[in-house]
């Protein structure tokens, strides 16, 4: 009967299934297939001296992701290695200190291929993880993207800061390598999907590389994309630069803007946020807030208190030179 | 019918773990086919690559030196003599001593290899198998492939986050079907790391090895090949007009005409794209496929020329030293066997060492007053037609003898 | 049955550890604890300049919590000893379950040998793991290292193989899933869930550092024996043997003997004056070739006796053999 004989076709390819199966490394290859021309070496001239890393093709029109460490602002001489190889210069759209991100274009020369975009709510602890960059300048010296697999080991939220970061917020610990040159590689999935953005090189715990998720980074991406937001005037602040604007609404003293890559930004201040105290001293007026401020050179650390939405928090502000 | 029905939802209850398992039978079944072949190599390691004990390791872990004692998996004792060498290209040929039906793997071909490949390492790193003699196993996939880099040379490196540590140079780099695919050799560290692994090793590949092998067995030091006599620029260099764009190869700059280059057809303004297959996009990658070959070896190459493309054959090396070499080494066509420990074997009745003197069973201990430790160094010290003092240890005795070294024959 | 054939078939994806790696996760967490240690001081005190003391997390514990293993039902917990040494706080000791709930624990026997502690909680019933058959487990099994992440309800799972089955004097196994500061003392298990071994000996003086790939786990019947021992409390210290305080490189090919990687800080070997990449050829009368023959040399040496070293130097000029008296002083080794 019909029925009997698909049974036994299912079982007998149950059996059969072993010996039909694909190399377990299969999926590997596939992922390194699909993801290696998406992935790029980005070099700079930063005001500290050259920095090189790994940087994420987001579109077809040359539109790029690299971490803030590789290319901060006011580099130049910008250059980018698509495999191939193919080398290009870039200039950057836009810049997020704070959330360690670089927005660069490029002029394609023929066909590019952007990375694809996962969910970072859907990575489980336990499944495979690749990471993908130009570790060791593996793709700028030889055209090569470095591949690595290991499993995600954990996704959890960071609460303290580490060297070189002030990332606080979840994060997906991998056991894939991570290097010196991966800073801007993307964390990829069992489907080639980015689901990461590697720019931490390691947490203090446990000496893993950990990523920043893919869904925590799309708000900033959209928000690059449109381009650099004009600088508002500042609040003075003696010798020292703040970035910070404020009003007088409703008796209390609020965030009017803040500088883009400013230290007020930095240190999280956003439009609306109500400040309630600087240097321990309760703030009523704009006026009380410059009296503060008066004098205070760059290096300086101020510590304000101020309402985010709803709730108290405690900022660090560290007084930049000014620009 | 229903039992069928029940056995096969049965066998798909886990299909995940019984893919697993699966690989991890097949992982088990490699190590315990490949490890017996390992072999303990001073802080180092090396793999058996002949059941007659033919074996290879790094050069920086093994040096030039005859006698050294090495161990293979169970702690079974061999002593081993270094027959050639490449100290840039870290890699020595060895011979076990006294060595039959030993366990050996095959070298595999490395130029099939994938990103993404599993591939096992097996070493001694920390030397923590020392004692119990049971190797280190690793196990991770291939990184990257044709990774260049210099000092020592690399060429053309395979990359992989199989995790390599110090204690694991020298040791072999293996694909799931059993066979030596690298020579694992160097790592990259984070500097302010202790010398442990960060997930990227390097491993020499098996074509490079097998393209030096003739010349490992002919013995003694073994030299890249390179092209003499042609001065290179990169493509997409902006102080030179004409040179295409980055990523097209390495441009001719200048051609000398009375060398291997220049017999072999190369003109300024040749864009070089590939050689012997391999495609060419940089001067990194052109130095890794060149050094791919021994010197006295000749290749093709390919180059653009103006709309055209035309196939080159040139000789490696510079042939002048190249001349030197093999003349030295047929000097040493002196009438006596070498023996283990720079002991003398078998004298030729009428050869150049019955000539000075010397017996079966000599150690040669100096030569014009220098201590050598190994034949090696005894031929570096040969000159065509000339005399060497040589110093022998013979019945607990220093004895003095004068070595005539013959004339080279003449050559083509 | 078009049905059947259908699941079959997109019943195995692209990564079949995923969904085995979770359910084990799940099931072996619950015996995986979180170890929270409060100290007055440092007790590595790791300072440092430079590279060093920006990467003082690195070489120094975690502030956050470390792991520990649920060895029996009524409360016996096993971890690394590293992970609970120096001068814990009174009543300093906390003991994370996996549901959240958090018991004050009482830190028992310790054996510095194998890098083990005891620590006992007020608790029953808990959930304990299968001890694994090691006559099934051999090189290239594939192992998982759980431990407790800083979310302390967030179990971490890493993936490796088992890379030796004897090391540390037989007394360990080694494991190239990653093992750092946090997941020591964590459960290293097989693909079915049972206990191979206890993750241990990662510390700041090993050569073998954090997450280099080589890791190991006490077996589980080396603390069976020692566990009525542990249960009294007794502090079980390591043999002392004599040592150099040299970590032995690659070999240099110009002269044999054993090429001296790093000379350590405060080691008989740094207060002889030996040197980093000098060659070591001989020691108290024996000629070294390789750390074989350096076992053998100081193997009827005691601790405190006097030894000539001689050593080759790279100079200006060549090798040069320079002679040394060292004072052999007493550590224990792993």
């Amino acid at each position: 009967m019909i029925g009997n004989s698909v049974l036994a076709a299912a079982f007998l390819l149950t059996c059969a299934g072993p010996l039909l199966a694909q190399s377990a490394d299969d999926p590997h290859k596939r992922v390194y297939q699909k993801a290696s021309e998406s992935v790029v070496a980005v070099r700079a001239l930063a005001p500290l001296g050259e920095r090189s890393g790994s940087g994420v093709l987001l579109t077809k029109e040359g539109l790029l992701l690299t971490s803030y460490a590789v290319c901060p602002d006011g580099a130049t001489n910008i250059r980018v290695w698509v495999k191939g190889p193919r080398l290009y210069t870039a200039e950057i759209v836009e810049t997020s200190k704070k959330d360690e991100l670089t927005l660069l274009r490029i002029k394609p020369r023929g066909e590019l291929r952007p990375v694809e975009l996962g969910e970072s709510g859907k990575v489980r602890t336990g499944e495979v993880s690749y990471t993908i960059g130009n570790a060791a300048n593996s793709i700028i010296l030889d055209d090569q993207p470095s591949f690595n697999v290991g499993v995600v080991s954990g996704v959890y939220r960071l609460a303290d800061e580490r060297a070189n970061s002030t990332y606080t917020g979840p994060v997906i610990e991998t056991t894939a390598a991570v290097n010196v040159g991966m800073e801007g590689a993307p964390c990829l999935n069992a489907d080639g999907k980015m689901v990461g953005f590697v720019t931490l090189n390691y947490s203090p715990h446990r000496f893993l590389g950990t990523a920043i998720p893919i869904d925590e980074i799309r708000p900033v991406i959209e928000r690059l994309k449109k381009g650099p937001v004009p600088i508002a005037e500042e609040v003075p602040a003696g010798e020292g630069w703040i970035g910070l604007k404020v009003k007088a609404e409703g008796g209390r003293v609020v965030v009017e803007s803040v500088d883009r890559n400013g230290p007020a930004e930095l240190a999280g201040f956003g439009k609306g946020d109500v400040i309630l105290e600087v240097a321990n001293t309760p703030v009523k007026t704009t006026r009380d807030l410059e009296e503060k401020l008066k004098g205070m050179e760059a290096g300086s650390i101020v510590w304000f208190k101020a309402d985010q939405g709803g709730r108290v928090e405690t900022f660090k502000v560290t007084l930049e030179k000014k620009k | 019918m229903t039992a069928a029905l029940v056995l096969s939802l049965m066998l798909m209850q886990d299909p995940d773990l019984q893919k697993v398992q699966e690989l991890q039978q097949k992982l088990r079944a490699v190590v315990e086919k490949v490890s017996p072949a390992y072999v303990f190599f001073g802080n180092g390691s090396g793999v058996c690559i002949s059941s007659d004990g033919w074996a290879l390791t790094n050069f920086h872990v093994s040096g030039d030196r005859q006698g050294q004692r090495v161990r293979m998996p169970g702690g079974k004792q061999f002593l081993a003599d270094i027959v050639g060498f490449d100290p840039l290209g870290d890699i020595s040929l060895c011979k076990l001593r006294e060595a039959k039906d030993l366990p050996f793997c095959e070298l595999g071909d490395s130029d099939a290899l994938q990103v993404g490949q599993h591939v096992i390492a097996v070493g001694n790193p920390f030397l923590l198998g020392n004692g119990s003699w049971e190797p280190t196993i690793t196990f991770g996939i291939v990184s990257a492939l044709h990774r260049y880099m210099d000092n020592p040379g690399y060429f053309d490196a395979i990359q992989t986050d199989a995790q390599i540590n110090p204690g694991n140079s020298g040791g072999p780099l293996i694909t799931m079907d059993g066979k030596v695919v690298g020579i694992n050799g160097r790592i990259d560290i984070k500097r302010f790391m202790n010398r442990v692994n960060t997930g990227i090793g390097y491993a020499i590949p098996s074509r490079q090895i097998q393209r030096y092998m003739d010349a490992f067995k002919r013995g003694g030091r073994v030299f890249e090949g390179f092209i003499d006599g042609i001065q290179i620029g990169e493509c997409g260099d902006g102080r030179y007009d004409n040179v295409g764009e980055y990523g097209d190869g390495v441009f001719v700059a200048r051609v000398d005409a009375e060398t291997p280059a220049g017999k072999a057809g190369f003109e300024p303004g040749d864009i070089i794209f590939e050689a012997e297959g391999y495609r060419i996009t940089n001067a990194n990658r052109f130095h890794g496929v060149v050094s791919n070959w021994p010197e006295g070896v000749s290749i093709r190459v390919k180059v653009r020329r103006k709309a055209e493309e035309k196939e080159l054959k040139v000789f490696l090396g510079d042939p002048a030293k190249i001349l030197e070499r093999k003349r030295a080494m047929e000097a040493t066509e002196l009438g006596f066997a070498q023996g283990p420990g720079l002991q003398l074997g078998a004298i030729q009745p009428g050869g150049p060492a019955a000539k000075a003197g010397l017996k079966a069973g000599d150690v040669l201990t100096h030569v014009d007053g220098r201590r050598v430790g190994s034949w090696t160094e005894f031929r570096a010290l040969l000159r065509p037609n000339a005399e060497l003092l040589l110093t022998v240890t013979r019945d607990g005795k220093d004895v003095e003898l004068t070595l005539k070294v013959p004339r080279p024959k003449t050559d083509e | 049955m078009n049905l059947l054939l259908a699941f079959l078939l997109a019943a195995s994806g692209d990564d079949p550890f995923a969904p085995v790696l979770a359910k084990l996760r799940e099931t072996a967490s619950k015996s995986v604890v979180a170890i929270d240690v409060e100290r007055d001081s440092d007790p590595d005190g790791i300072t440092g300049s430079g590279a060093v003391a920006q990467h003082r997390d690195y070489y120094n514990r975690p502030k956050g919590p470390t792991s520990g293993v649920i060895y029996e039902a009524d409360g016996f917990i096993l971890t690394s000893r590293f992970n609970v040494s120096g001068g814990i706080r009174k009543n300093g000791l906390k003991v994370t379950l996996w549901d959240g709930r958090q018991l004050a624990g009482e830190l028992l026997g310790t054996d510095e040998q194998r890098d083990i502690a005891l620590v006992k909680i007020d608790a029953t019933a808990l959930p304990v793991l299968a001890h694994a058959d090691m006559s099934a487990v051999g090189q290239g099994s594939f192992l998982a290292l759980i431990g407790r992440s800083p979310e302390r309800s967030h179990p971490t799972i890493n993936l490796g193989i088992l890379s030796a089955t004897s090391r540390m004097n037989k007394a360990a196994v080694q494991t190239d899933a990653e093992m750092n500061y946090g997941n020591a003392g964590g459960a290293l298990i097989t693909l079915k869930g049972e206990l191979v071994g206890i993750a241990c000996n990662i510390k700041p003086d090993t050569v073998w550092g954090q997450s280099g790939g080589v890791g190991f786990a006490c077996k589980l019947a080396e603390i069976d024996k020692l566990l009525p021992r542990l249960k009294k409390g007794e502090k079980i210290e390591a043999e002392k043997r004599p040592f150099l305080g040299i970590r032995a490189g690659e070999g240099n090919p110009d002269v044999e003997g054993i090429q001296i990687a790093e000379v350590m800080k405060d080691s008989p070997a740094e207060k002889a004056g030996i040197k980093k990449e000098d060659v070591l050829v001989e020691l108290g009368g024996v000629k070294i070739t390789d750390s074989e023959s350096l076992k053998e040399a100081l193997e009827p040496r005691k601790i405190g006796d006097e030894v000539e070293l001689k050593v080759m130097r790279k100079e200006k000029a060549g090798w040069k053999e320079k002679a040394f008296k060292l004072k052999l002083e007493g550590k224990a080794e792993p």
